[in-house]
């Protein structure tokens, strides 16, 4: 499969001179579900600002579908990578939540029959079409977020960018919210969050970047997290199910469980294994 | 807050269903040319025939009254202060030390005009946002092509508000967690410099929300789109009522303006 996202040396310097990305370089495959993750500071959100071409690269290069973003491309690459912003409450900015849906496809100069249907299917997708006359200060943050994702889906990108997604989330919001990112993962949709939840990452990604200084520390598949050299060097710290196996060396484990279901696996191949030796 | 924009009264009367456009045209004409009355008999008729539509859209005096009463705060001291600043006729007097005060009688009718006055436009913009609601009025506005930068100035100041709101009660409950007292006057150095820097701190947040909202809207594409809304001519049953309340505020205005003459015939 192709990078549907390529960055190249891409560096970033802010007004008041911090330098936010040092040489950043990653690349993403399409359909794939990425957790770029990394301590404060160490330029996960400005990354996500040039993904959706707000920010232009001050040096290096960032492509999308194998176009690079330039000032020429910045507004067709808005249709195609939809930008979730961590407080909802930035995001959805309209008097309700249908006008709010509806503000990207009127910014892409869909007929009004176009951006009609796309806010109903956004708004079913995120299960929130019965409150879309309500006025977003009626709502709970779980479904505030839920119309920020449903503003973007109604631009039908093909990457999705998350920041933080799960701040702040009641479990329930959480599992909500889960159930649409793996939807949108069924169909093909790339999905890019970038978090500080090594236990999210850990279940939920199946490929993981991690940062650091503005540049990428490691890329590579989810056993990243239970590597204790790159962890610690990241200022991470290990997800829980990988915490609870690498303080039980006597089982041998070689590579650690990293999910809940892995777990499991193990625990239950254990139990079945230490009722034989009782017999 | 949400009170004051949110649609009230039936939830379908005639005049809730009058296209928005006109509604705020007719009615804010309305509110002007009632406002230059000087005729308490004729406030007194404009302001009856805001509550007798009113009645027909589901709203009660009592709505009518209750939004004046919101009102009174800023417009009451001007009111209870004319009586005593107009010079004439003294109609009762007394005198702090050696400085006489006086009620006027020309002090009260002045006072008197105000408030019909007031009662007025307060009553026509009631009746304008209970029938209309927010977001009507707002695309009123658009379509009226009222600057889009005002509209989204209005839309912007309800929608953030209560963000704010929120905010400020959660820095108050910080401070207040660490034994900050409230309720202690201004004028206590250590509560005027809290309160000073929670200020501060809220117009920061403010600005950097701003900023933040600002790159959202950029992120959907904000500045893309070319506006061809079809404007469509409001239907002729809309345009008779907006020329009723229109019709009916001239009248006023000219029978006043056409001397006594009506006067004295309610004599």
């Amino acid at each position: 499969m192709a990078n549907i996202i390529e960055v190249e040396d891409l560096h970033f310097r802010y007004r008041d001179g911090t330098e936010a990305l040092r040489g950043l370089s990653l690349s993403i495959r399409k359909g794939s579900r990425v957790a770029i993750l990394g301590p404060n500071g160490a330029g996960k959100s400005t990354l996500l600002l040039h993904l959706n071409g707000i920010y232009l690269p001050a040096r290096g290069k960032v492509r999308i579908l194998g176009r690079e973003i330039t000032a020429k491309t910045e507004r067709w690459v808005k249709s195609k990578v939809g930008l979730v912003f961590q407080d909802p409450d930035d995001q959805v900015f309209s008097s309700s939540v249908w006008e709010d849906v509806s503000f990207g496809p009127i910014n892409m100069n869909l007929s009004a029959e176009e951006v009609r249907t796309r806010v109903e299917q956004a708004l079913r997708a995120v299960q929130m079409e019965e409150h879309k006359n309500k006025a977003p200060y009626h709502l709970s943050y779980g479904q505030k977020k839920r119309v920020a994702i449903a503003g973007v889906l109604a631009m039908e990108p093909e990457i999705i960018v998350l920041d933080e997604p799960m701040g702040y989330l009641d479990p329930r919001g959480k599992d909500n919210l889960l159930a649409i990112l793996n939807e949108l993962h069924r169909r093909e949709i790339t999905i890019v969050i970038a978090t500080h939840d090594v236990d999210l990452a850990a279940e939920w990604a199946d490929r993981v970047i991690i940062m650091k200084n503005g540049r990428t520390l490691a890329e590579g598949d989810t056993s990243l997290l239970a590597d204790e050299e790159l962890v610690r060097a990241a200022d991470l710290r290990f997800p829980v199910v990988v915490e609870i196996f690498r303080r039980l060396p006597e089982l041998n484990l070689n590579p650690l469980p990293k999910t809940i279901s892995e777990a499991v696996e193990v625990i239950r191949a254990e139990l079945k294994h230490a009722s034989w030796e009782h017999f | 807050m949400d009170h004051l924009f949110s649609p009230a009264g039936l939830a379908n009367s005639a005049l809730h269903r009058v296209d928005p456009r006109v509604k705020t045209v007719s009615i804010l004409c309305f509110t002007a040319l009632v406002s230059t009355l000087t005729s308490w008999t004729a406030l007194l008729f404009g302001a009856s025939f805001l509550v007798v539509l009113g009645a027909l859209a589901g709203l009660t005096p009592l709505y009518f009254g209750r939004r004046l009463l919101w009102i009174l705060p800023f417009g009451g001291v001007l009111i209870a202060v004319l009586p005593f600043a107009v010079p004439g006729e003294i109609l009762a007097g007394f005198k702090i030390g050696t400085h006489p005060i006086g009620v006027s009688k020309e002090g009260i009718m002045q006072a008197l005009i105000l408030f019909l006055r007031m009662m007025n436009a307060v009553f026509a913009l009631t009746l304008l946002t209970a029938t209309t609601g927010f977001r009507g009025l707002m695309r009123a506005f658009r379509e009226l092509r009222v600057p889009l930068v005002f509209v989204q100035l209005i839309e912007f100041t309800v929608r953030y508000i209560f963000v704010l709101i929120e905010e400020t009660r959660r820095m108050m409950l910080a401070r207040r967690a660490r034994a900050f007292r409230t309720g202690k006057s201004l004028l206590d150095k250590r509560t005027f410099l809290t309160l000073g820097q929670l200020l501060g701190v809220l117009f920061l947040r403010s600005g950097e929300r701003g900023e933040r909202i600002y790159l959202a809207m950029l992120a959907r594409g904000l500045g893309n789109q070319s506006i061809k809304r079809e404007l469509v001519w409001p239907p002729t049953r809309d345009l008779g009522w907006g020329l009723g309340i229109l019709t009916f505020a001239l009248a006023l205005r000219m029978l006043e303006t056409g001397g006594s003459s009506w006067q004295t015939l309610l004599k």
